[in-house]
């Protein structure tokens, strides 16, 4: 075979932009941590804000609204899929941050945040909170927002006889029945799984997941995916949150789906906001968290994150009363849940296979 | 040597070079980001921890024993097809080839609905058979989905090869007295080995790097070395460890494209030098063949088509009555309360106008540099170059996007990126299509036209499009249709903030407006399929189309 | 005018290397066998491929470096390679509408043109229908619409019926001489070369195995090589020849051949004295009386119409002859050699 002299010279052109450009790639990671705040910009009439991608867009034209009516300021909120990819996105843009603040972690996120140092603290001016325990951290790195419990929610047409405990979850006759969302990806499926280690404790969860696997149809991805399988009818339960049968009592008027709490105790959720560090626009920011705490924001929790308002002053629905009582809140330690939950993760994933 | 050959024998290397700057520098920058930020020991750490784990050697076994359940099982199905595909004019031939590749270019989401509308526990075949099987939230779900997509090219590669097979062969045969059984097994099949496992490897790769089906219905139990980089890239943040997964996915992706290349470089060893294959028309075949023939088109019919039509059929039937609720929801825009635009967090129009502008661009981008490529090396064997276009077949698309991302965002804007990651993707298949099609106008043509004193753009006007335009549109409509199918490129580059169909159903899929995403998923394999299909057909003038 | 000189092209498997020359109205034909590399000269001359070195003038232009594309030499294909998407008088007007001839002028050369190949009447039929005479008509007809420098013609008529071929040589050569331009056809047909050409060149492995016209190169071959591929001939070395009785050969009473064809009378008896072998073709070999000649005995006959095709065996081995008597297989008989068709053959290279 002829080698020809433009072929040799477009190889060796090719191969020197290649390398040039993984080159310019390495520019991509930094290893040198620039300190954002040291770099900050002039404020600007603009607010941009992260949320995850289901956050209802009720809440989001009151947002919009809001700063419009009151200071003039163009709001642009960006819904980035599940809760880890806005972490993820957080992370990734920590040098050079695009975003001013952030709804939707949750509680989880807490100490990653501190260690990642993606958010700066900012208390609000009037916090008032319809449960104590809701004030997830006290030095105000995040500000919580609404809150809900992690439960087992069941389709009453397709299920006479519901579980009543975690070990009636167990029996076979629920053999195919159970949705379950991947702790990985999805924050209701995490926390169920907090849930049961909460539950067994940490040597006993794992034997209840072996003997609970058979009752597992799936693992989806997402709690929309997931729940829309439950919906669909493809299995009868679902991890969710104990507030969704809310939703179908209130807009489709059934009954039909419930939640289940089992002694009276349930997971606790409480998502959170916060301000990014380095944000340009940090006085916008700022508003922004006086006003998501405040009962104007607060009154359309329900209705639309279908969740529960963490200001006292906002009336339930009627829809969100007929739910089981839930006595107590279920947590586990945020500094040992992300000290663990790799591993544990882990091993729960092995004994699912 | 003259500056015009070195022009045309330096071609294939400019090309190469093109392909390789695309496709490389955003694969490289997801597998060294991990190390160019925490260093490279860190990263080696990493990687070996990644790559000790038990985990991750298991799901690369099933990674690979679901590739090969998955081609082969496509294959074997496909095989008397293409058989029927080669040999004998059928009425509705043509329709067949066409209509089978929908599952192909529909977006993967709605093959996934499909699959549970009709498999799934509560679907169409357990409420027939009065069961509960859950059999599609398991292997068997992802390798059903898996043939349903691949079909289509299993069919149209090997029954391509076949009829490359010399006619003269089959006469010798026949005067021999043999059988027509027995020849299609020990005279064809040996032949067409290489074809064959040329299309097992086009479709191992497609189901190698799997992402969404196996996400579905796979759950923990059943995940794939592409579902792990995933995890590892967005849910543990650990870059390092998708780096190290996504190298060894490539090794191994890369071991299976070189079998590949050597296998498609050993050509069928019959050339078409003699007498072109002839085909049998419908009459001349004994009538026990035609009811083979048409029983197994109906019976690979139903296959393709209930998962499809059961999604018709749990859009219009719901709660046990028949109701248009979710198509009037769709017109209407809203759902009870709620706006449809706010689910899918675009409006219908800007939802259109995007999915058609991307698609259509990103079409016309990889036909045209399709049809430069297949134009550069037009007559000539180039294996090598084949097999490095097939490489886009074997990168992850979620590493792809993602390095495109990491690389260039902000400097070029997303829809632009995401052009670019989708035309990637699909410039294999757009490029063969050109390829074959190219040997529609042999060099002759070129030559005799030179001579009556044509320059380049003259002759790709007057000669060149004229007779290629029907091939043109069908790679065209290849393009359109996967780029329009596209789900991993939009996602990941344009961060949900770009919104496309098949993202628009993924949220819709959500709470409580799944029968609109059934209902749109109707609409959309209506419109877009048919589209499709009628250019297809109209493409199959020439029998060249040997993908 | 066309002219190549000391073109040179290596291929992996041979190498070209020869100078050629065509006046203008003449009929070159490139003969050989395949492989030999006459279609690739061909191409050379019509820049569809490169040369290594050497150089091409058309009419006195170096056009050695210029592009297929202006080079305006007609080319011929062996399959006519019409555009299958156009009719046929769209084909011929090809050339036409590059050159960006209007409309009606390409209408009446399109009509002009088809009349001259005998195809008028034609100019809307589809060229699928047409047979392979006719499409090749159309070919012929196309290359020359451009008005070419040159026709180039690649075994144009091996993919057409025996019948049409001969009409279609007639229609050529009138065609070519009519329009007093250089063309160069290539064929492995050694009837058709004879019959066509005013000069041949016949081609082996690349290179000039000798040249000139067909008669010459026929009745006087320079190299054995050439007497075996121009027809059938009887090549005798000098001890077979010696081993031929006396009485075999008679003297010549023709005249010469022409003086321009033969080699001088001191290169003529070079050759002889050097010459290892000779060549006789078979039709002039004649029978004769009982021991009247060397002997023979006929192993083979094949009948050809006019004339019969014989092979003797002879105490120097099988001869060929050809001639119109009849003989029958396993007859006994003599042959005669006249002398002066005997052609001195110098030693294989």
């Amino acid at each position: 075979m002829r080698v020809s002299k433009v072929g040799v010279f477009t190889a060796v052109a090719a191969f020197m932009l290649v390398t040039a450009s993984a080159l310019f790639a390495g520019g991509v990671g930094e290893t040198e941590f620039v300190d954002p705040e040291e770099r900050r910009l002039e404020e600007t009439e603009e607010l941009i804000v992260y949320s995850y991608g289901s956050l209802p867009g009720s809440l989001r034209d009151s947002i919009v609204e809001y700063f419009d009516r009151e200071y003039g300021v163009d709001v642009e909120l960006e819904r980035i899929g599940e809760t880890g990819a806005v972490y993820t996105q957080l992370y990734l843009e920590r040098n050079e941050p695009v975003a001013d603040a952030v709804i939707g972690l949750d509680q989880s996120y807490l100490p990653r945040l501190r260690e990642d140092r993606l958010l700066e603290p900012y208390e609000p001016s009037s916090l008032e909170l319809v449960r104590p325990e809701l004030l997830v951290d006290d030095e105000f790195l995040v500000v919580p927002f609404d809150y809900g419990y992690i439960t087992v929610n069941y389709d009453g047409h397709a299920l006479e006889d519901a579980p009543g405990s975690w070990d009636d979850l167990l029996d076979p006759r629920f053999r195919d029945s159970f949705i379950m969302l991947h702790p990985g990806t999805s924050s209701p499926g995490r926390n169920f799984l907090l849930a049961t280690i909460a539950e067994f404790g940490e040597d006993g969860y794992l034997d209840f997941w072996r003997e609970f696997r058979d009752n597992v149809l799936t693992v989806s991805g997402s709690w929309s995916e997931g729940y829309g399988l439950y919906t669909e009818g493809e299995a009868p339960m679902v991890v969710s949150y104990e507030t969704s049968p809310a939703y179908h009592r209130e807009f489709e008027n059934t009954d039909r789906y419930n939640a289940l709490v089992f002694d009276g105790a349930a997971y606790l959720q409480v998502e959170v906001a916060g301000i990014v560090r380095g944000a340009r626009n940090r006085r916008n920011a700022e508003r922004l968290v006086e006003y998501i705490v405040s009962q104007e924001f607060q009154e359309q929790i329900p209705l639309s994150q279908i969740m529960y308002p963490i200001h006292p002053g906002v009336t339930l629905p009627d829809a969100f009363q007929a739910g089981p009582d839930i006595d107590r809140s279920v947590t586990l330690d945020p500094d040992r849940v992300e000290e663990n939950f790799e591993t544990w993760l882990e091993q729960w994933e092995d004994v699912m296979r | 040597m003259g500056r015009r050959d070195a022009l045309r024998s330096g071609a294939p290397y400019l090309i190469a070079a093109v392909f390789v700057l695309l496709t490389v520098p955003p694969v490289l920058t997801v597998l060294g980001a991990g190390a160019l930020e925490r260093g490279a020991s860190a990263w080696l750490e990493e990687a070996r921890r990644v790559l000790a784990q038990t985990g991750t050697w298991r799901s690369l076994r099933f990674s690979v024993i679901q590739a090969v359940v998955s081609a082969a099982l496509s294959i074997a199905i496909a095989l008397p097809g293409a058989y029927f595909l080669s040999h004998i004019r059928f009425a509705g031939r043509r329709l067949v080839q066409s209509v089978s590749l929908l599952p192909f270019v529909l977006p993967s989401l709605i093959v996934i609905l499909a699959i549970i509308s009709f498999y799934g526990r509560s679907g169409v075949l357990n409420q027939l058979l009065g069961t509960r099987f859950a059999f599609v939230y398991s292997a068997g779900g992802i390798i059903l989905a898996h043939i349903l997509f691949n079909i289509s090219i299993a069919l149209r590669m090997i029954s391509a090869a076949w009829m490359q097979v010399d006619q003269r062969l089959r006469e010798v045969s026949l005067s021999l007295g043999e059988g027509n059984l027995r020849r299609v097994l020990r005279l064809h099949l040996p032949l067409l080995l290489p074809a064959i496992l040329n299309a097992a490897t086009v479709i191992f790769l497609y189901c190698f790097v799997s992402f969404g089906v196996v996400l579905v219905f796979g759950g923990v139990r059943f995940a794939t070395l592409e579902v792990r980089i995933y995890q590892a890239m967005f849910m543990n943040l650990n870059l390092s460890a998708a780096g190290a997964l996504a190298l060894l996915q490539l090794a191994v992706c890369g071991v299976a494209v070189f079998a590949a290349h050597r296998l498609a470089a050993r050509r069928l060893a019959v050339a078409t030098r003699g007498r072109r294959f002839v085909m049998r028309s419908g009459r001349e075949i004994s009538w026990i063949t035609t009811v083979i023939c048409y029983g197994y088109w109906v019976a690979l019919g139903v296959f393709l088509f209930t998962p499809l039509a059961s999604i018709a059929l749990r859009a219009f039937y719901r709660n046990g009555r028949w109701s248009t609720a979710a198509f009037r929801s769709l017109i209407a825009g809203s759902i009870g309360d709620r706006d449809i635009h706010q689910i899918i967090r675009a409006d219908f129009f800007e939802l259109v106008t995007t999915s058609l502008a991307i698609a259509g661009l990103c079409a016309a981008v990889t036909t045209a540099a399709g049809f430069i490529a297949a134009r550069a090396v037009r007559g000539r064997k180039v294996p090598w170059l084949d097999t490095l276009t097939m490489a886009p077949l074997a990168i992850s698309g979620v590493t792809f996007s993602l390095g495109l991302r990491l690389l260039w965002f902000g400097i070029i804007p997303g829809p632009v990126l995401i052009i670019v990651a989708q035309g990637v993707m699909a410039f294999p298949l757009v490029f063969r299509i050109l390829r074959t099609a190219m040997e529609g106008v042999p060099l002759r043509y070129t030559e005799t036209a030179k001579s009556l004193g044509a320059g380049t753009l003259f002759r790709v006007r007057t000669l060149e499009i004229p007779v290629l335009w029907r091939s043109i549109l069908n790679a065209y409509a290849f393009g359109f249709a996967l780029s329009l199918a596209d789900f991993t490129a939009v996602l990941t580059i344009g961060r949900g903030a770009i919104v496309t169909f098949p993202i628009a159903m993924y949220r819709l899929i959500g709470f409580q407006s799944f029968d609109v995403a059934l209902a749109l998923g109707v609409w959309y394999i209506i419109v877009v399929a048919a589209a499709f299909v009628a250019i297809d057909l109209t493409s199959h003038a020439r029998e060249k189309e040997g993908l | 005018m066309i002219r190549a000189e000391e073109i040179y092209r290596q291929f992996d498997d041979f190498t070209i290397s020869l100078s050629l020359a065509v006046a203008d109205g003449e009929l070159l034909t490139l003969l050989g066998a395949s492989g030999s590399g006459k279609t690739t000269t061909l191409r050379i001359l019509a820049g569809f491929e490169q040369p290594d070195r050497g150089a091409i003038t058309v009419d006195g232009l170096d056009v050695t470096h210029v592009a297929a594309q202006h080079r305006r030499m007609g080319y011929v294909f062996q399959d006519y390679t019409l555009f299958p998407h156009l009719n046929v008088a769209e084909n011929v007007a090809y050339g036409l509408r590059v050159q960006r001839v209007p409309a009606p002028e390409r209408r009446r050369r399109v009509h002009e043109l088809l009349e001259l190949v005998g195809l008028a009447g034609f100019a809307d039929r589809a060229v699928q229908t047409l047979s392979g005479g006719e499409q090749q008509r159309v070919a012929l007809a196309r290359a020359l619409a451009v008005e070419p420098r040159a026709l180039l013609l690649d075994e144009p008529f091996s993919a057409v019926d025996t019948e049409r071929r001969e009409e279609l040589r007639r229609y050529l050569v009138r065609v070519q001489r009519g329009l007093g331009i250089p063309t160069v056809f290539v064929t492995h047909s050694r009837s058709e070369a004879l019959a066509l050409s005013d000069r041949i060149i016949v081609l082996r492995d690349g290179r000039i195995e000798d040249q000139g016209s067909p008669e010459r190169l026929y009745e006087h071959p320079h190299t054995e090589y050439c007497a075996r591929f121009l027809g059938h001939a009887n090549i005798l070395t000098r001890e077979q020849l010696a081993a031929v009785p006396g009485k075999a050969f008679s003297e010549d009473t023709e005249e010469a051949p022409d003086a321009r064809e033969t080699v001088s009378a001191e290169a003529g008896a070079d050759l002889q004295a050097g010459a290892t072998a000779f060549m006789i073709r078979p039709e002039y070999l004649t029978t004769a009386g009982a021991d009247a000649g060397l002997p023979a005995t006929v192993s083979y006959v094949a009948y050809s119409g006019a004339h019969r095709d014989y092979e003797f065996e002879t105490p120097i081995g099988t001869l060929y002859l050809r001639s119109a008597e009849r003989h029958e297989l396993g007859a006994r008989t003599t042959l005669r050699f006249p002398r002066h068709k005997l052609v001195p053959l110098p030693p294989k290279q």
